[in-house]
């Protein structure tokens, strides 16, 4: 019951948090008084309806959303190998360690025009979201990995435990949560990146070549419809993500 | 085989913890080993498990096969009780057994219970049923009935003993009676 309050109470503060935002952009746009800086709520709002209903929006949605989320999925899998790598033997981890913190370190526009020599448009968001996503990705797995109660572990090798209790049993409850908070930090990098590498790349029929369309004709209502799209496709993509995981999550902890 | 400890030693830095210790563990017995906080009944159970080097002295005669209740519980906490000990079991009789063992120690209606919604005491009792599903010749049990209510405790003791009729077991307790209930071999840290 008190939860339920608490949860309602929550609900409703979220949604006044968000409806002061509008209000402050409804504001400024009225105050600004001109649609090519600033478009209103309404306007943003009308527009996406229009996007949503053109013949070539699923298409150009379906591309952007493939190779972001194939980048996420190609990095999510590399992390996996690499950190269970480092976790196993330390030394890696330093040998790792120069390449994932170049990647950290360097600006994503660098990359985005260094890769531009190398590869096409369409592949350039694919590589440019696994390399933002990798790094995050691989050292919360890996510091989940450390995580591992070491007494828990004693346990495992006292019972024999198979490779796949052992990882069922002890290892994955240890790096569940890193997995999980790195996976939505993740999704939303790849996200961002993405993007960028498709406004700079241009791929043809692609949210990046429509917001780059947008600024050039400073049509700042489709620029600020794509924006929204693509906020409400990242979230939504990463809720639907966490999800899947936790449902495989709960599946797997039925299989002893 | 008996298992024979030889003028064992321990130290953690400057803090020394075993002393020249010997002690014999007679094949199929229940010993018990008393002592004070931080006399070292640990760091033995440890030792004869494989999980620390002792600094000098010998264990001879540890049979490959062992298992233990250990000091803290040691369950996956996100598990079922049933899961937590059906982990050790290599088949469906044992899987089986395993269930048995779950009711015949009270917890019948909290088998399919995530650990980490158990209570302390009945935590402990599943620890203590998947040390007696495991195969084993050689069975430790460090403080196995903490947090147990008189009542199940007795109960617990009871059918401790009878599963371990025949094992080498080492009992480590603070508790007199309860070493006693088990056997008149009893030997302290002192030794």
């Amino acid at each position: 019951m008190r939860t339920s309050a608490i949860d309602v109470k929550k609900i409703i503060l979220n949604t006044l948090a968000v409806l002061l935002a509008i209000f402050m952009w409804q504001a400024a746009s009225l105050w600004i008084h001109a649609d090519v800086l600033i478009a209103s709520p309404l306007q943003v709002l009308r527009r996406v309806f229009e996007l949503l209903q053109s013949e070539t929006f699923a298409a150009i949605v379906l591309r952007s959303a493939g190779h972001i989320t194939a980048g996420f999925f190609l990095a999510l899998g590399c992390a996996v190998v690499l950190a269970a790598a480092a976790g196993r033997f330390p030394v890696l981890e330093i040998f790792f360690r120069p390449f994932l913190l170049t990647v950290k370190t360097v600006p994503v526009a660098s990359f985005i025009v260094i890769s531009l020599i190398w590869l096409s448009g369409n592949k350039l968001s694919v590589f440019i979201s696994f390399l933002m996503a990798l790094p995050i990705l691989y050292n919360n797995l890996l510091q989940g990995y450390k995580n591992t109660d070491p007494k828990m572990l004693q346990c495992a090798d006292l019972f024999h435990f198979s490779f796949f209790k052992r990882f069922l049993l002890v290892r994955f409850p240890a790096v569940k949560p890193f997995l999980l908070s790195a996976c939505s930090t993740g999704m939303g990098l790849a996200w961002k990146a993405g993007i960028a590498a498709e406004v700079i790349g241009i791929p043809k029929d692609s949210i990046g070549e429509m917001l780059y369309y947008a600024k050039l004709y400073f049509d700042s209502k489709d620029l600020f419809a794509w924006t929204l799209i693509i906020v409400i496709l990242s979230v939504g993509i990463e809720k639907l993500f966490l999800l899947l995981l936790k449902v495989i999550f709960a599946g797997l902890e039925k299989k002893i | 085989m008996n298992i024979i400890i030889s003028d064992l030693c321990k130290s953690y830095g400057e803090k020394k913890v075993l002393q020249h210790f010997n002690a014999t563990l007679p094949n199929g017995k229940t010993t018990a080993f008393m002592g004070t906080s931080g006399s070292g009944k640990t760091t033995l159970a440890n030792i004869l498990l494989g999980f620390e080097q002792a600094d000098s002295g010998s264990v001879t005669g540890i049979p490959e096969r062992k298992s233990a209740v250990f000091q803290e519980d040691r369950l996956s906490e996100n598990f079922s009780a049933l899961t937590n000990v059906q982990a050790v079991c290599k088949n469906k009789a044992e899987k089986e057994k395993a269930k048995k063992l779950l009711e015949s120690l009270g917890l019948a209606n909290d088998i399919k219970t995530q650990v980490k919604s158990l209570s302390g005491g009945m935590k402990r009792r599943v620890a203590l049923a998947r040390a007696l599903c495991a195969e084993y010749d050689f069975l430790v049990l460090d403080e196995p009935f903490k947090g147990l209510d008189e009542q199940t405790k007795e109960k617990t003791m009871q059918l401790v003993k009878e599963m371990t009729k025949g094992k080498t077991v080492l009992l480590i307790t603070h508790d007199k009676e309860e070493a006693l209930f088990f056997t008149d071999t009893i030997i302290t840290a002192e030794e």
